[in-house]
């Protein structure tokens, strides 16, 4: 396979005007992903993993904007796009399955119009027989039985309506697939169904993706790679492997130490004290510093840089030791 | 027979009617029932925390419900300290309802918006209390808000439960439980909708009621690993019935229901070393108006064969404290 980026970010900043100031939600965020690549973003809630994504859908809301940097896809920098040429890309090339999406189903109208109306809007001279059959091939795909596409949202259960979403955002062949929490808020049987549905799919379409979520367990299950966000950065990113056995940045080792094994000691996870910090003032030096159980001085004042572990596997913490990097 | 049982459960079942959907109710005539909890049996001793895991729909708030008399119950006998429930003798029930009480799922729906948190939180002491003074009653509720984690308490009295988060919200409820530190206490995922570490706090509020005050818990739960961490014995409901039941360390070691096994199998797991076997149920679980015959987990089960068609399975001892209801008792993790 030819090793080639589908996707780079570079240097992304994405703000968002509010009445108190200005949030800082991604601040120099990047990361690259290789074809047929797939990639977990991980952290607490707030730290900017949704928008990351709607910056890389250019779907961000009125009040967001990209600050800075820039976003390649196959080589080419989409960020400066007009509405028009984002179009090309949105849903035909990148697609996303949105945060708690699969609870704004139109209540009244069949599946089968509303995933074919989202097939329409995408390819507008496409056929309605066309559409009927393409409907059926991703009823097919998504393991959904096909007798039921005239059906009602209400008459589906929460992982039906899940791949009824995953359906829509392939329904133009997309080569990255967003998907923002996909299984939270199922039930634990259904997560791992739509786990393996995934990863399946991954197997037969070869694209790229990145998964949002809060369970690392998930990304452990279908990811090549992991970004660890904290407060709008990315503290931590390398293989798996690398971040759960070989973790080098004090907040993974958190994240990882926090996570309830059956197979471990019987004592409930330790928290990690203090809260996220206010994204109107986050706290200068490393965002991380007030919570942080390694923090020496210079982490107060100095935003520490990315250093590298080899593979791919790079951590900004000024306790860690790895070879810097020298752009 | 020792009796140290604080809640017993006999052939408890709760059904309801239900509307088929709209279409289908007005053409068909015949009512369906919802066998919502389906003949279920279950004591908690005094000082124990049992959990109640299963997906939703299994009918784990319905059975706590049930065991408080907040829903109907069309079978069953309950005992609450040795003594049937007298449910049409008010001072029965008013002395009951004093030491049994139920911590609900949502936070954002188990309070009402209208009132201050200090008119929350003392509400339970009035109705049961009624002859406190004004002082009394509002050095407990501060008492209670700061044992709930709400420091400093007067800071919160006077606010109103859409000015506070999730986290605090569970607490004030947490609060109004525990304010007449009841003997039992149904908590109904009291964190599912809480952060990590919200989650780990009010979890060691409980536990520490338990220590101080003996307190016990049916804590209700689709966590697996919240359940071994916090109980003493852990249920797992499917359709309406415990399937299983026994102590928390059947969790990590020799469960036997086929259900359980699955459950286990795909629990959220980072050690990518040892990756281990999953057992991904197919389909979903059926509909508690159309529960299968014989074993009601006999349509998704992996080692199923003809007797489970056929035959229901009872909830039978293997070990001292532990049941399961399977014909077979088969490894597969
Ligand atoms: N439209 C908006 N206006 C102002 N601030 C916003 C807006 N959208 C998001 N934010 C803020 O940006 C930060 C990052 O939010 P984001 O939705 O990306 O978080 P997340 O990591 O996806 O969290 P979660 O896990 O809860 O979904 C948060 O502080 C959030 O409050
Ligand atoms: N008041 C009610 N009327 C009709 N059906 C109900 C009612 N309450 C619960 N049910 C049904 O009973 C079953 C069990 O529900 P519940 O006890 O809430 O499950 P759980 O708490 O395990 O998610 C579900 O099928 C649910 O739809
Ligand atoms: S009784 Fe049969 S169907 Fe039921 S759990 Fe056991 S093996 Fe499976
Ligand atoms: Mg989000
Ligand atoms: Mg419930």
């Amino acid at each position: 396979m030819e090793d080639r980026n589908i996707l780079k970010v570079e240097d992304l900043n994405v703000f968002f005007k509010v009445n108190g100031g200005i949030v800082r939600a991604v601040e120099n965020v990047n990361f690259q992903l290789k074809d047929g690549e797939s990639i977990g973003i991980v952290g607490e809630s707030g730290c900017g993993k949704t928008t990351t994504a709607l910056a890389i859908m250019g779907m961000l809301p009125g009040n967001g904007y990209v600050d800075n940097g820039r976003i390649f896809f196959e080589g080419e920098d989409i960020i400066n796009k007009d509405e028009k040429q984002w179009q090309r890309y949105r849903w035909n090339k990148i697609s996303m399955i949105f945060q708690g999406a699969m609870n704004s189903l139109n209540p009244v109208m069949k599946i089968r119009r509303q995933i074919g109306e989202a097939i329409r809007l995408h390819n507008p001279t496409i056929t309605k027989g066309e559409i009927n059959a393409r409907v059926v091939e991703l009823f097919k795909l998504v393991g959904l039985d096909e007798k039921r596409i005239n059906y009602y949202p209400h008459e589906f259960s929460g992982g039906m309506k899940q791949r009824v979403m995953i359906a829509m955002a392939l329904a133009c062949n997309p080569k990255l697939i967003i998907g923002d929490e996909p299984t939270t808020a199922l039930d634990l049987m259904i997560q791992a169904q739509i786990i393996d549905l995934i990863n399946d799919l991954r197997r037969k379409l070869n694209m790229g993706m990145i998964i949002i979520t809060h369970d690392l367990s998930i990304i452990s299950e279908i990811c090549d790679r992991v970004a660890v966000m904290y407060a709008g950065n990315i503290v931590e990113i390398g293989s798996i492997e690398d971040i759960i056995e070989n973790y080098k940045h004090p907040y993974t080792e958190k994240l990882i130490k926090a996570f309830p094994s059956i197979y471990g000691d019987k004592r409930m996870a330790e928290s990690i004290p203090g809260a996220p910090p206010n994204p109107l003032s986050p706290p200068k030096g490393c965002r991380f510093h007030p919570r942080c159980h390694k923090s020496i001085d210079i982490c107060k004042n100095v935003l520490p840089k990315y250093t590298s572990f080899g593979n791919r596997h790079f951590a900004a913490c000024h306790v860690v030791k790895g070879d810097s990097l020298n752009e | 027979m020792n009796n140290d049982k604080v809640i017993e459960v006999n052939k408890l079942s709760v059904y309801f009617n239900a509307r088929a959907g709209f279409f289908k109710d007005l053409i068909r005539k015949d009512k369906i029932m919802v066998r919502a909890v389906d003949g279920v049996d279950l004591s908690i001793s005094k000082g124990e925390i049992v959990s109640l895991v299963g997906e939703s729909g299994s009918g784990k708030t319905t059975m706590g419900r049930a065991i408080l008399n907040l829903v109907h119950h069309n079978t069953g006998s309950l005992k609450f300290n040795d003594e049937a429930y007298d449910i049409k003798n008010k001072k029965w029930m008013k002395t009951f309802r004093k030491k049994a009480q139920m911590i609900f799922q949502d936070p954002y729906q188990s309070l009402n918006p209208k009132f201050m948190i200090a008119d929350i939180v003392s509400e339970p002491l009035k109705f049961i209390e009624k002859k406190l003074s004004e002082e009394e009653i509002e050095s407990k509720v501060v008492e209670a808000l700061e044992f709930a984690g709400l420091k400093p308490a007067r800071d919160y009295l006077y606010r109103y439960p859409y000015e506070l988060s999730g986290g605090q919200r569970q607490r004030v409820a947490i609060a109004s439980v525990f304010i007449i530190s009841p003997q039992f206490i149904v908590a109904d995922e009291p964190v599912s909708m809480l952060d990590a570490s919200v989650r780990a706090d009010i979890v060691k509020l409980m536990l520490q009621m338990k220590e101080e005050k003996g307190t016990s818990y049916l804590f209700i739960t689709h966590d697996l690993a919240l359940a071994w961490l916090v109980s003493d014995r852990i249920a797992i409901m499917y359709l309406g019935k415990i399937v299983e039941i026994g102590p928390a360390e059947i969790i990590s070691g020799n469960c036997i229901h086929p259900y359980t096994q699955a459950l286990i199998s795909v629990l959220s797991n980072i050690d990518i070393k040892k990756k281990r076997k999953r057992i991904v149920l197919k389909g979903e679980t059926p509909s508690p108006m159309n529960i299968p015959k014989g074993c009601r987990f006999h349509t998704r089960c992996p080692i199923a064969k003809e007797k489970c068609e056929k035959e229901e399975p009872p909830l039978i001892k293997r070990q001292k404290n532990h049941f399961a209801a399977c014909h077979f008792s088969k490894r597969l993790i």
